[in-house]
């Protein structure tokens, strides 16, 4: 997987469940992530545009996200379908950030850039995302100790990212993997060789 | 920034801790607008240095106020606080993580109640609002008279006025249906210990009630406030804009009026413009 | 009639509301003014819980303290489902302590961040949060692996225990302690799945308002 793609997991498919709201980061934005009853998973940034509380502090209703502060609903394009305090009016010059994303190999990518591209041959087994309190750079230097694996180190910030993998190899275990990772996170935060 | 470059928010008097608690607590130090402040407990008073520098120090309303600037007038005052058929209490001092801007904000808004009180200060199936027109009084006071919103409990609208003497200060007339006239108060003072974090003290004056228990009413209110907590540490960013970052709509006719005040104060600090 | 010792803010008495509600028992409040007052220390109190802790129950003339304590006093002597803590099942009763306990260190971790953090409570905030994600973590790894083998719940089974019940309220209110919740998904997905638990009602700190009714799958 190349660094400098811009296109980057931000959540497994499987888990955006309906009537949930999902929190991730990329490159230091916060986002929401959500499933409507359409089926679509749409990602945001995970900032109301009426006072800028965050978005995945409220509610998915199946057919539009509702902030918590006013209770703004928001359709599936972003666009403001209701403010219940004027009469459950819509305001579709009013929208919230969304980010280009696609499902592609079970994950949901996303990019802050204008297009996403998932890259091609990333499949098979997914392994559990884990969170590492550490800048990418460092977590992709150790990644040539998995040759068996698919790994991604998605930029959440500065100082901490999450890994992503996944693996063809039909003897894939779950969880023997996921302490090698674990194990991994460990020795990166740490500052361990 | 430096809040000194600020002139309107420099120059403020500010709450630093109620005196009980301050004395129970034994509390030495506080933070204001990204100063140490020491305090020292005097047997019948307390005060306020900055780097060695006094600092002029009065009680009213149940705390301890101080500036670290040259305010033109006295802290502000509430003269029915000291009526003696009101029961008055300090219902907490409580550090937030955003610009004290956003709880005046939050304060005088009345549209959130029915999504973040539900059952307590509103509900969805009264979301009709009143709103007025705030209007800045000689002394440069922001006043909003009389915002309607439902109230579950009594199964009507109930009326509120906010008075912003400071941009980090609002006090609440809640008017009360039995005595016309008089009112309920509750004052909401921010110690900003930084641009994008504050200390709430939060103040209560009601009139007396047979049915009032202090327990319960301390313990109501703090529920009310964590209640906003939910959403005010949430704000992303933690400062109040001031320019067209957040979209309003004509509801917001008081928050729109705090911000523009704001700007017309020429205030910086804890706000991006 | 059981009295609660308690205080609107404490998710350890959170705790103790939820199951008796959810046991259908009726109680009485004894509010203690825990801040600023900080009445939990007063001599008064500690004659009731020398320990000076919220909550405190007396039932019967009997006083118990402890969180995790009253939920086992209370699921044992009045669950009639057998549910929320099945004395029938000994292999998990064993595992149920084991998330009790666990319980008792986000007590200690993500509750003193909170107190320190809303309260002024003088501790070491970022040892507690330290200690906060080395649980949040162990939690979130143990509930994605649970969701693969198709669990809802902490401890095997189809219906929460009082294990859930344990280790709800301090997780959904751990941000407010500056622990930021984005990197544990799995956690999330388990807070939605108890809030939507029939009855449920969140204290002030949680979401306000009930959770969309989980669509048909």
């Amino acid at each position: 997987m190349t660094a400098d793609t811009q296109t980057y997991p931000v959540a497994l498919e499987r888990d955006i469940r309906p009537l949930s709201l999902v929190r991730s980061r990329l490159e230091g934005m916060d986002l929401v992530i959500w499933r409507s009853t359409s089926g679509a998973i749409h990602v945001w940034e995970d900032c109301c545009p009426h006072r800028s509380v965050r978005l995945s502090a409220g509610r998915n209703l199946g057919d539009c996200l509702e902030g918590i502060y006013h209770g703004w609903r928001f359709d599936e394009d972003g666009k403001v379908a209701s403010v219940p305090a004027e009469g459950g009016e819509a305001r579709p010059s009013i929208r919230v950030r969304v980010l280009a994303s696609e499902v592609r190999h079970g994950v949901v990518w996303a990019s802050t850039g204008k297009k996403v591209a998932a890259p091609d041959g990333f499949g098979g087994n997914l392994c559990r995302p884990i969170h590492v309190s550490a800048p990418a750079e460092r977590v992709r230097i150790r990644f040539g100790d998995f040759p068996d694996l698919q790994l991604i180190a998605t930029p959440w910030g500065h100082d901490e990212c999450f890994i992503y993998g996944a693996s063809g190899n039909t003897a894939f275990d779950a969880r023997s993997t996921n302490a090698r990772l674990t194990d991994l996170v460990r020795r990166v935060e740490a500052g361990r060789p | 920034m430096d809040a000194k470059e600020d002139p309107a928010v420099w120059n403020a008097w500010y709450a630093i801790g109620a005196p009980q608690d301050i004395r129970r607590q034994n509390r030495r130090q506080t933070r204001l607008l990204d100063r140490t402040i020491d305090l020292t407990i005097h047997r019948t008073w307390i005060s306020a240095e900055c780097d060695g520098r006094p600092l002029p120090v009065t009680e009213r309303l149940g705390y301890v106020w101080t500036t670290l600037g040259r305010p033109e007038n006295p802290p502000q005052q509430l003269l029915e606080y000291y009526e003696v058929d009101r029961v008055v209490m300090n219902i907490w001092s409580t550090p937030l993580k955003c610009s004290g801007l956003r709880i005046v904000d939050n304060v005088i808004d009345n549209a959130h109640f029915p999504f973040v009180h539900p059952g307590i200060l509103g509900d969805r199936e009264h979301l009709d609002l009143v709103t007025s027109r705030p209007e800045v009084d000689a002394d440069g006071t922001l006043w909003s008279r009389s915002q309607k919103a439902w109230l579950p409990i009594t199964q009507a609208a109930q009326d509120y006025t906010y008075r912003i003497q400071d941009p980090f200060s609002v006090i609440l007339y809640i008017h009360n249906e039995g005595e016309p006239r008089r009112y309920n108060f509750l004052g909401i003072f921010a110690q900003p210990t930084s641009e994008e974090s504050f200390i709430a003290h939060k103040m209560l004056a009601w009139v007396h009630e047979d049915w009032m228990e202090p327990n319960q009413l301390r313990s109501d209110q703090q529920w009310i406030s964590v209640q906003d907590k939910y959403v005010l540490e949430r704000h992303n960013p933690k400062k109040l804009p001031l320019n067209d970052l957040e979209h309003s709509v004509s509801i917001d006719v008081a928050s729109k009026a705090y911000r523009q005040w704001l700007l017309d104060l020429d205030v910086r600090y804890g706000a991006i413009r | 009639m059981i009295k609660l010792y308690d205080y609107a803010l404490s998710g350890n008495c959170f705790k103790v509301h939820l199951l008796l509600r959810w046991l259908g028992l009726e109680y009485e409040r004894e509010l203690v003014d825990f801040y600023p007052g900080f009445e939990h220390r007063s001599e008064a109190f500690l004659r009731i819980n020398p320990l000076g802790q919220l909550p405190v129950i007396e039932d019967d003339g009997e006083i118990i303290r402890d969180a995790q304590a009253i939920l086992v006093h209370l699921a044992a002597n009045y669950d009639k489902t057998g549910k929320w803590y099945p004395l029938d099942d000994r292999s998990l009763l064993g595992r149920i302590q084991q998330w009790l306990a666990f319980a008792d260190g986000l007590t200690g971790t993500i509750s003193a961040a909170r107190l320190h953090d809303a309260m002024f409570f003088d501790l070491d905030v970022d040892k507690a949060r330290a200690g906060a994600v080395r649980l949040l973590r162990v939690l979130d790894e143990h509930l994605w692996f649970a969701e693969q083998d198709g669990q809802d719940w902490i401890c095997t089974g189809s219906a929460p225990t009082i294990a859930d019940i344990a280790c709800f309220p301090y997780v959904a209110l751990a941000e407010e302690g500056g622990v930021d919740m984005a990197p544990y998904p799995a956690i999330q997905r388990w807070v939605d799945r108890f809030m939507r638990l029939d009855g449920f009602q969140p204290m002030a700190g949680m979401m306000p308002l009930e959770m969309p009714a989980e669509a048909a799958e």
